[in-house]
């Protein structure tokens, strides 16, 4: 069965080498109104580039010669980082643990119930967005700081550790005035609207620099 | 065959008859009639070498009263008795022999049998996750008929679809059942014509999962033309499996250059034989060799009876052909099955 990618979002990869499983999770996904991506092989799902809606795959430990775990962790060496749900026919506890600490969100075993399935699904979905969500605004925190200057860029960093400007002023070498100055700049070109989303866009940034602090060490 | 044999034997007991009616000196001569009793027994039931033995006292009865029927009553009836005594003992001997010949059939019946039931005790694991698949389609097919059929709009299309799927998959769990009661059944039942690639394919089917386990890559192509032949084929599946098996656990690790190799040809040296030929690069014989691969109670696995390919053998050599053991010449193991294509 071919199927065409999608436009709409909530794209789901099916990658499971057994024919009538995976038609058979292609039809419940679609009668809720999923649109599932069908690979029978790994080498197939490498070699087709995967549609940007894709959210959430779900990956039999059984394909073939080669074992899903295995290659859940040739995915993340890959950096495909789409939320994985595993199914297997025969779980046991160290294939779960292998499978959550390579990555997996769920671990399903065969034969499943529907709604277990797609609680999963919503899980992954969610997750999925968060990530979605979290990886824009990286990107948009980035943009704004790529257009700081030098100096700025010493100031912010001085700023969301918690320094009074006086102590910036002071660590820095320069005028109260011209910290205020620079605060400024920076709040307009980061668009933040308070010291609070500063901070929040810095955690993105991972710009935290812990030798800086308000406090004299001891 | 049959017949040729039943005339050879009519005519046998005529001409002892005919014999034992010449003049007085020549009746000692229905002693011959074990031989008649010792052929019969070779194939006939209990009871019809019963029957025989009695058919052959009566005739040496009826020839002697129609000898000395002028002196019935001074005629040499230690002879007529020596006779009758010697069919008795016969009779007696090829029956016990029977006795046991059976039992001893029956025994390397219930052998074959264990040895089948430890096939499958190894493969559960197997069984139960092929049966699996198609009880998880039947599965997710069910919840979302009922989830198309539920829609505010009911899609019957495509509920449809799902009730012919979950009757696919339902035959499909059917005849792996099948297949597994097969090798199940304690009765091997009688000779077919078998096609050599069918059962190769089917017996690679069983052991699916312990191939791509251990990541085996299994040569077989089945190119050129099919081999039919006359056997059991209960029996000649558990010869696939048992040597398939030997191999696939002689691979002590899962990586991708692990093969069995499967050739089927016709022999040129012999004729009406066909052979087959299952190569591995596994580890080989270890510990053990080919010459004693074969003996009975000799195993090198931890959990293993050792009786397997000595059950095969047996099989072989009761079909008429060979089971051949050899070093593989770069590394791993080689077995030679040879077969005659008709089973007399």
């Amino acid at each position: 069965m071919f199927h065409k990618i999608p436009k709409e979002q909530n794209l789901i990869v099916i990658l499971d080498d057994d024919k009538d499983v995976q038609f058979s999770l292609d039809s419940l996904l679609r009668s809720v109104g999923f649109t599932t991506f069908i690979f029978s092989s790994t080498d197939e799902f490498l070699t087709t580039p995967l549609p940007p809606q894709a959210c959430c795959m779900l990956l039999d430990v059984k394909l073939g010669n080669v074992n899903g775990l295995d290659f859940l962790e040739e995915m993340a060496q890959r950096g495909l980082t789409l939320p994985v749900i595993i199914i297997t026919g025969h779980g046991d506890i160290p294939m779960a643990v292998r499978g959550i600490k390579s990555g997996a969100t769920d671990f399903l075993s065969k034969p499943y119930k529907d709604t277990v399935l797609l609680n999963a699904i919503a899980d992954s979905l969610e997750k999925w967005r968060n990530n979605q969500e979290s990886q824009e605004k990286k990107k948009q925190a980035t943009d704004y700081y790529a257009t700081l200057s030098q100096r700025e860029k010493e100031v912010m960093e001085c700023i969301i550790s918690g320094l009074m400007n006086k102590q910036i002023a002071d660590r820095l070498g320069i005028s109260l005035i011209t910290v205020k100055i620079h605060r400024a700049h920076i709040m307009k070109k980061m668009h933040a609207q308070s010291l609070a989303d500063l901070v929040r866009m810095s955690e993105y940034l991972n710009l935290h620099n812990k030798e800086i602090s308000r406090y004299k060490n001891k | 065959m049959r017949h040729l044999s039943l005339l050879f034997i009519v005519l046998l007991s005529l001409s002892i008859f005919c014999f034992t009616l010449l003049p007085p000196r020549h009746d000692a001569f229905s002693v011959l009639y074990v031989i008649v009793i010792f052929l019969v027994s070779q194939a006939a039931s209990r009871h019809v070498i019963k029957l025989i033995a009695c058919l052959c006292i009566g005739l040496s009865v009826f020839s002697f009263s129609l000898v000395h029927r002028d002196d019935i009553v001074h005629g040499p009836y230690t002879r007529l008795a020596l006779s009758i005594f010697a069919i008795l003992l016969v009779t007696l001997l090829a029956l016990r022999n029977q006795r046991i010949t059976e039992a001893l059939a029956k025994q390397k019946r219930i052998l074959a049998h264990a040895d089948r039931m430890l096939t499958l005790g190894y493969l559960s694991a197997s069984i139960a996750h092929e049966i699996n698949q198609p009880l998880t389609a039947i599965r997710t097919y069910a919840h979302s008929g009922v989830r198309w059929l539920k829609k505010t709009e009911p899609d019957l299309t495509e509920a449809l679809h799902c009730f012919g799927s979950i009757e696919k998959n339902s035959q499909r769990a059917e005849s792996i059942i099948g297949n597994i009661k097969n090798l199940a059944q304690k009765k091997s039942g009688i000779p077919e014509q078998i096609s050599v690639h069918q059962i190769i394919q089917e017996s690679c089917d069983i052991l699916k999962n312990e191939i791509s386990n251990k990541k085996i890559n299994v040569i077989f192509n089945p190119s050129g033309q099919d081999i039919q032949f006359c056997a059991v084929r209960i029996e000649i599946q558990q010869i696939f499996i048992n040597i398939l098996m030997n191999a696939i656990q002689a691979f002590k690790e899962s990586i991708p250059n692990n093969f069995i190799h499967i050739r089927v040809y016709d022999m040129t040296d012999r004729e009406n034989f066909f052979a087959i030929h299952v190569v591995d690069n596994a580890m080989g014989f270890i510990e053990a060799t080919p010459e004693n691969i074969f003996d009975a109670f000799f195993s090198t696995k931890q959990n293993g009876m050792g009786l397997g390919l000595t059950i095969c053998k047996g099989i072989i050599e009761a079909h008429g052909g060979r089971l051949i053991a050899e070093h593989n010449k770069l590394k791993g193991a080689k077995f030679i099955i040879q077969l005659p294509k008709h089973v007399s």
